[in-house]
């Protein structure tokens, strides 16, 4: 597997010291790893092994196995993650809605869909999420690590040194902003 | 926006989120911010208390359904699922996918759902098969029948059931324009599938119009019975309303579903409230706005249903431009069905839609009536004044929150209704019917009750257990002494329950008094009483008093044959299997072959020639017969037992392949090792194909295969096979399971012919001790360990210590009641003989 231990904390530390060209490495192995994770969830059972949260962790703990990195990389790595986590979700929910058009129903019963989560919300929080980020990044940035990251309001405080006060502020005005627009493209 | 805007905007929102209305405005009118600035925080605090289903889940819960609804389900057309092959794909959803299968051998189509996310499979396997007994049970015309469940390769589960090609019972009546009476026939259907159910005491709580699917030929036929509890009961005590949120379609869930309250049959009376309004008129009573888990509680738990009369209005009115074609219902409340009808429908729907569980129709037979009679044109209940006391007289109690408890007891009692339907499939019973099913109805209303009865003054506060249910349900059915039958009904199937329970001494005196209330009723010798000896009979059995138990099959038998029921009757012939079961173990063979015989031969006269339960007797007695030492005599009935299975459960049926295994296993004992081995073969073959390679029965499969191979001297090919089966054992089981034992011995046999004593001379002594611990010390496989470790003594050179342990299998082999014709008895008495071992006289003395 690409990516071994030492690599990636290399990658992070020179990424932290200003290279993005590190960054730009870094993001294709957590990318990778994650989506490995996220088709495997489907074996997994017990509904919380299947959060985002627990994903990036265990991304974390493949590709850096040894822990040895210092908090700041470690939020580093926890951003790229988010990041990570949100395009490997968006992608499959453009394929799945490609391969998916037209199939469902047709008679047939399903034991049941989980309320308000489809291929299309995603991609729809996802163009809200570009939205702000025009005008709004540090908001769009919260949001990201919260649901992608899966990063407790601390946490995502600790990343943009923030205090978790701010941080819950400012993600329930996102949350605000986000719904007022989806509500609106639901209307058109 | 320009940015300072938007800064400003940020800066209020901070500033007055949290305010009351009123400061609010105090707070904007000093602060007097642009209007554009106005607008959007407005837009913005508007959207702070509307709800998002994105955005409100827990991140937890919304991450992993994210994942699970965007993991690819692999592409499976044309690739076998278990005995499967997948034809192609007619639906998927976030939980998985359904496809129209096919078994090879059978010429006939299922539906395969494959169930993707959360669910342990080795977890769903088990309870599914705990599950099968009562499922299978489930045979009604409007019912598509759950037929097999498994595992895939990959760790899937699957569910296999009936296929049935059909629209959407709403869809139907829409395409069809249905009159209001085509309708009511149609969902009256409907009614009786679920009544049928719960008088078995399965829930469905799934009910939804994809569930219910109409043929061709106007049939509707309910999907899906028994998968919602299946997965359910993973789940629950965990988190119920998670459970919920997973299982449920929003659009068709009962308030007690939003809030972990216990489900009952009267969970699917509501669905079926919003289901017969949708059917009546195109349109649910109440639409459940927004779809997080929060929101969508709330509504359910608020709505206020519509009367069908008035959304039928509704629809006249919106769709007045003709937006169906068919003409759908505008003459339906008209004609023969006037006004009182249309009132009449709705007081049925809302008091299907009560709320609170306790104030509606208790059970599915009840909604049936109602609609009968308003086809019939008699008054329906819901419009008596009285109506709210009756539903609610149950209101005072409170809910039993221990779903575990209630899952238990009411899998426990599970036949209920089903002995009675049976019965009535037989031309005798057909005229008691009625009665019986009236009956079973208030058996099941009175275990219902009795679960989700829970009174917390007489409790203080404390959960009561099954058993203390139980014993106070016992007191309010003395109570009940009005209804001779009744009572009897009950009594029988509470002391089932204890029978379940392990509780037999409180199980026997309750059927005894049943049996005496039913003698009375039916009179001396009648199939019923038979069949409640029958139940007595077990219950001795399993508390251990296997004379006793004796004794009350005699009875039956002798009562029955005599009496009205007949040596013919389904229950004597019950009563005389027993009697061979319990005989047998008491190591009575002679009076076990004896009754045996006879029961075949009268099942062979009475059942028609594919019937199963000869095959069983077939069997039992093969094995007895084998277990005397009569291989002979047992041969031609393995042999039959075989043919038999092959002929009607199919040439790659299970039951065929473990009968071969039977068969095989005799003629090893008969040293025709090439025919075993052949029919080991076949058999392994069907169970790898059927079963699976993590199946028991597969394992103990290879293993045979292996000791027969052994026998031949193929000694590199058997010890293959027996590491095999001893890996797929080890991972199944703890080392002292009679399986991994036997497996276990047979690789100590190995090692010996190998050359390797020493090694088997360990694990001979170490399969020993945990036979004995195991199987106790009188045991026929302690008898061939014992052999064994005599041979291995004797290759090491230590003839004393074998003949020491000669002595001691003959001793146990006798203690064991062993026959004369085995082999082990044969040998033993062979070794005797030539060295003079007199400790085996007693085994020995008819000489071999």
């Amino acid at each position: 597997m690409a990516g071994s231990n030492g690599e990636v904390t290399q990658l992070l530390r020179a990424a932290r010291e200003g290279e993005d060209e590190a960054l730009d490495r870094v993001f294709p192995l957590v990318y990778e790893q994650l989506e490995r994770l996220a088709r495997s969830v489907r074996h997994r059972s017990g509904a919380d092994a299947a959060t985002t949260g627990v994903m990036v962790e265990e991304a974390f703990q493949r590709l850096l196995p040894d822990g040895d990195l210092e908090y700041r990389d470690r939020l580093h790595f926890f951003r790229l993650a988010a990041k990570a986590m949100r395009e490997v979700l968006v992608d499959a929910a453009v394929r799945r809605a490609e391969e998916g058009a037209g199939m469902a129903g047709g008679g047939v019963s399903l034991v049941g869909d989980v309320p308000g989560v489809s291929a299309e919300n995603i991609q729809a929080l996802d163009g809200a999420l570009r939205a702000l980020e025009h005008f709004s990044p540090q908001q769009a940035r919260i949001v990201e690590l919260r649901m992608f990251g899966g990063l407790t309001a601390a946490e995502v405080g600790d990343a943009l040194e923030l205090s978790a006060d701010e941080v819950n502020q400012e993600l329930r005005m996102a949350r605000a902003w986000i719904t007022a627009r989806l509500a609106d493209s639901a209307e058109d | 926006m320009k940015p300072e805007q938007w800064s400003e905007v940020r800066r209020l929102f901070r500033r007055v989120v949290d305010l009351p209305p009123a400061q609010r405005e105090a707070v904007l009118a000093e602060e007097d911010p642009e209007p554009e600035v106005l607008v959007e925080l407005g837009r913005l605090l508007d959207a702070d208390t509307t709800t998002d289903p994105l955005l409100d889940a827990e991140v937890a819960d919304l991450a992993g359904a994210l994942a699970e609804e965007l993991s690819p389900m692999p592409s499976l057309e044309g690739r076998m699922v278990g005995p499967y092959r997948i034809l192609e794909e007619i639906g998927h959803g976030g939980m998985g996918a359904v496809y129209r299968a096919e078994r090879d051998d059978v010429d006939k189509q299922v539906a395969l759902k494959l169930v993707r996310g959360g669910m342990a499979a080795a977890d769903l396997r088990a309870r599914f098969l705990l599950e099968r007994r009562v499922l299978a049970r489930l045979e009604h015309p409007n019912i598509a029948r759950l037929m097999d469940a498994g595992v895939t390769e990959d760790e899937t589960p699957y569910f296999v059931m009936e296929f049935v090609e059909g629209e959407r019972i709403t869809t139907y009546c829409e395409r069809r324009g249905l009159d209001l009476e085509s309708r009511l026939r149609l969902f009256l259907q409907v009614c009786d599938a679920v009544r049928y159910a719960h008088t078995n005491l399965i829930v469905h709580r799934d009910l939804k119009p994809g569930n219910i699917l109409v043929t061709e030929d106007g049939v509707p036929k309910l999907l899906d019975f028994g998968i919602a509890k299946l997965l359910a009961d993973e789940e629950e005590g965990a988190d119920f309303t998670k459970t919920g949120s997973h299982l449920m379609s929003p659009e068709y869930a009962a308030p007690e579903q939003m809030t972990g309250d216990p489900i009952t049959a009267a969970t699917d009376v509501y669905v079926l409230g919003i289901l017969f309004c949708e059917v009546l008129t195109g349109r649910r009573p109440y639409e459940v706005k927004g779809t997080s888990p929060v929101e969508v509680a709330s509504a359910i738990l608020t709505a206020s249903p519509r009367r069908p009369s008035l959304l039928l209005e509704d629809a006249l009115r919106e769709g007045a431009a003709a937006t169906e074609p068919g003409g759908t219902p505008p003459s339906f409340f008209s004609g023969r069905f006037g006004s009182e009808v249309a009132r009449d429908l709705d007081a049925i729907c809302l008091a299907a839609l009560e709320r609170d569980p306790a104030r509606r129709y208790r059970s599915a037979d009840q909604l049936y009536r109602e609609i009968e009679r308003v086809l019939e044109g008699h008054p329906v209940e819901a419009r008596l004044p009285t109506v709210g006391y009756r539903f609610s007289k149950f209101v005072r109690r409170n809910r039993l929150a221990v779903g575990a408890v209630v899952a238990v007891v009411l899998s426990l009692a599970g036949g209920l209704g089903a002995a009675l339907w049976k019965a009535a499939e037989t031309e005798r019973a057909r005229a008691e019917t009625a009665a019986a099913l009236a009956r079973s109805e208030v058996v099941t209303d009175f275990f219902m009750d009795l679960l989700s009865a829970n009174d917390p003054n007489e409790t203080r506060g404390e959960e009561l257990t099954a058993r203390e249910l139980l014993d106070r349900g016992i007191e309010e059915a003395r109570e009940l002494e009005a209804d001779t039958l009744l009572y009897a009904e009950l009594l029988s199937r509470v002391s089932e329950v204890y029978n379940s329970l392990g509780e037999y001494a409180k199980a026997e005196p309750l059927a005894e008094e049943a049996i005496g209330l039913k003698r009375a009723v039916y009179g001396t010798g009648h199939s019923e009483v038979i069949d409640l000896l029958n139940a007595l009979g077990v219950s001795k059995a399993m508390g251990g008093n296997l004379p006793g138990s004796s004794e009350v099959f005699r009875q039956a038998i002798d009562e029955g044959s005599a009496g009205l029921a007949g040596e013919e009757d389904e229950n004597v012939l019950t009563a005389m299997s027993n009697l061979g079961v319990v005989l047998r173990r008491l190591g009575d063979l002679a009076g076990a072959e004896a009754i045996y015989r006879r029961t075949i031969e009268v099942q062979r006269r009475v059942l028609d020639e594919d019937d199963g339960d000869l095959t069983s007797t077939l069997n039992n007695l093969a094995v007895l017969l084998h277990r005397k030492g009569d291989l002979a005599g047992a041969e031609p009935v393995f042999t039959e037992v075989v043919d038999r299975q092959r002929r009607y459960e199919g040439e790659d049926s299970p039951r065929y392949a473990f009968a071969m295994g039977n068969l095989a296993i005799l003629l090893q004992d008969l040293d025709r090792l090439d025919e075993a081995e052949e029919l080991l073969r076949r058999s392994h073959a069907i169970q790898k194909l059927v079963l699976g390679e993590e199946h028991p029965e597969y394992a103990m499969g290879l293993h045979n295969l292996g000791q027969v191979l052994l026998r031949q001297g193929d000694i590199e090919a058997a010890d293959t096979l027996l590491q095999q089966s001893l890996e797929l054992h080890t991972a199944r089981y703890d080392e002292d399971h009679p399986g991994v034992l036997q497996v276990v011995h047979t690789i100590a046999e190995l090692q010996l012919e190998s050359g390797n004593a020493a090694e088997a001379e360990q694990l001979f002594r170490e399969t020993l001790e945990r036979r004995r611990s195991v199987l106790g010390p009188e045991n026929g496989d302690v008898v061939k360990t014992l052999i064994g470790l005599g041979a291995t003594l004797d290759a090491l050179g230590r003839p004393s210590e074998a003949n020491t342990v000669y002595t001691e299998a003959a001793a146990v082999a006798a203690a064991a009641g062993l026959q004369s014709g085995l082999p082990d008895v044969i040998r033993i008495c062979a070794l005797a003989t030539d060295r003079e071992l007199a400790g085996a006289a007693p085994l020995c003395a008819d000489g071999p």
